[in-house]
């Protein structure tokens, strides 16, 4: 055997070494991060009280929220979340007994359609997915990922020589043997997945590194001070002032006209401001959050783009919506929801070549080297 | 004979066994799945009065979290009577007591009718100490009590 053919059987054992007793869960993770992608318009197929035609007049902020504080005796909206206009508002709402609760409300006649309370499947999902439902142990193992993951993608690039035939040539064998199959079928689609791979890996171990940071104290919070009301701007009155919730959406829009609105976030104490969040396409991936005095509706400042924060806490919103694919809408999200199946489809049937024809040559291997060694040792033993 | 088979079926199912990742989350699902936590440690209730308020406090019995910061903190909840939630402006927790509203401590947010506070809990504690909860009403008026931290800390200390 020649030097370099016999260095690139050593590529190939690290190839398949490196995700090979890690797949099961590997191929977990990659299933449960691409139906993340999606969770929400799965609940929108599944759950009709989330869609909305998008037709007609929408209706202000506050006629959405007194339509679902009277749909919930007792239940103070605590933010409104717009997610297009095929979808309902969510307004979510703090309880009396101390849970929260989210109305659906048609934004144009204002009709709640439904109530869920506790955890949503999306964030169900993204806990699967994210941590095992375990905090910070979970985290850790599935960011550990990342390591294989790059090492493959490396690897796998070095053993497959001229992988970029399959992007103009991609054959796959469809009619031959299972194994000839699965194995064309790995090749094309690692080929055209290696971006996006390499996306998810460097996503993933910077969110290895950030809890990382995060455990060993280093400050994450970007350096600045949360916005806050000084006692004397707040007005002294015999009970709570109700903010003007449509003069605060009126002012954070005339700030930013062309924003994509995505949230509202009331006031979480008296002394906060209110919050209004969304995408003016200033900057590709970076949200907009405009900060408004609920007592006057004058916009206290706008934070958004490059400016919101720290380096790293820009590089966490970057991270995060290349990761999950939430920065361009519907379109973007499918396409990540297609990479992300052709992902787990590729660990897939990395474990069916490996236990096809790896496995059987290791067994075939180690029982004649013993079977010769049997033989050499038998006059001996005799 | 019998030895070889399960070396054959260790030799094939050792790289499955990965698949015992996703027993992980599986204790935590029914948690996960209704609204109010099922597993929760013993809480540690307080009623007091602050001026015209009757404020229960509640708390879990565990010693403080240390943040990555190094700082010791407990997390309190504070449920006030529901006629209440909005004459109350701020409700504040300190351990020891404030010198002036401006350092009242932390602030209560979140759920009016259960708010929440983080509280900063010194590293070392005499076992004298009192949590302080101050009041704000929204038309000015400002009440404060106490209480021996002891009584509603938890944990071994």
């Amino acid at each position: 055997m020649s030097v370099g053919k016999s260095r690139t059987r050593l590529w190939f054992l690290w190839h398949s070494w490196l995700a090979m007793p890690l797949w099961a869960f590997l191929f977990f993770v990659c299933l449960t991060g691409t139906i993340a992608v999606v969770s929400t318009e799965i609940m929108w197929l599944v759950n009709p009280a989330m869609r909305a035609s998008g037709a007609g007049e929408p209706l202000p902020a506050s006629a959405l929220i007194a339509a679902a504080e009277a749909a919930a005796p007792g239940g103070r909206v605590s933010s409104l979340s717009w997610g297009g206009s095929h979808m309902a508002v969510s307004a979510r709402m703090a309880m009396p007994d101390g849970t929260s609760t989210t109305a659906w409300v048609n934004p144009v006649s204002g009709a709640v359609q439904g109530l869920s309370t506790g955890n949503s499947f999306q964030a169900f999902v993204r806990a699967l997915h994210g941590w095992l439902m375990t905090f910070p142990v979970g985290w850790y193992l599935v960011t550990l990922l990342a390591i294989p993951l790059v090492g493959s993608l490396v690897t796998g690039l070095v053993v497959y020589k001229r992988f970029w035939k399959s992007f103009y040539q991609p054959r796959i064998r469809w009619r031959q043997a299972p194994r000839v199959m699965w194995g064309d079928l790995h090749r094309v689609a690692g080929t055209w997945s290696i971006w996006f791979i390499a996306v998810i890996s460097v996503t993933s171990l910077w969110f290895l590194i950030y809890m990382m940071l995060f455990h060993l104290g280093m400050g994450l919070g970007g350096g600045k001070a949360p916005v806050l009301l000084a006692r004397e701007q707040i007005p002294v009155s015999a009970t709570a002032p109700r903010p003007d919730v449509d003069a605060i959406m009126a002012s954070a829009q005339a700030a930013l006209p062309d924003m994509r609105l995505r949230y509202l976030w009331l006031p979480g104490t008296a002394y906060d401001p209110a919050t209004v969040a969304g995408s003016s396409g200033q900057v590709p991936l970076l949200p907009d959050y405009v900060r408004v005095n609920p007592f006057t509706a004058e916009v206290i400042l706008i934070e958004g783009g490059m400016e919101a924060a720290s380096g790293i806490e820009l590089t966490r919103t970057i991270m995060r919506a290349l990761h999950t694919g939430d920065f361009g809408g519907l379109p973007v999200k499918l396409v990540w929801f297609a990479f992300g199946l052709l992902m787990t489809t590729l660990v897939f049937s990395g474990m069916l070549i490996w236990m096809k024809r790896t496995a059987r040559a290791t067994v075939e291997a180690v029982r004649g080297v013993r079977r010769g060694s049997r033989l050499a040792e038998g006059p001996s033993n005799a | 004979m019998r030895n070889d088979s399960m070396r054959h079926y260790w030799q094939r199912g050792k790289f499955h066994l990965s698949a015992l990742m996703m027993l992980v989350p599986l204790p935590f699902l029914p948690d996960y799945f209704s609204p109010k936590p099922i597993f929760v440690p013993p809480e540690i209730r307080r009623d007091i009065a602050v001026g015209p308020f009757p404020v229960t406090l509640a708390t879990y019995d565990e010693a403080p979290a240390r943040m990555p910061t190094g700082e010791r903190m407990k997390e309190y909840r504070i449920h006030i009577r529901p006629a209440d939630i909005d004459r109350v402006r701020g409700v504040f927790l300190r351990v020891g007591k404030p010198r002036s509203l401006r350092t009242a401590g932390a602030l209560a947010f979140g759920n009016p009718y259960e708010r929440e506070a983080d509280v900063t809990v010194p590293d070392e504690l005499g076992g004298r100490e009192e949590l302080w909860v101050t009041v704000e009403e929204w038309s000015g008026g400002v009440h404060q009590a106490s209480l021996p931290l002891g009584e509603i800390f938890g944990g071994k200390r």
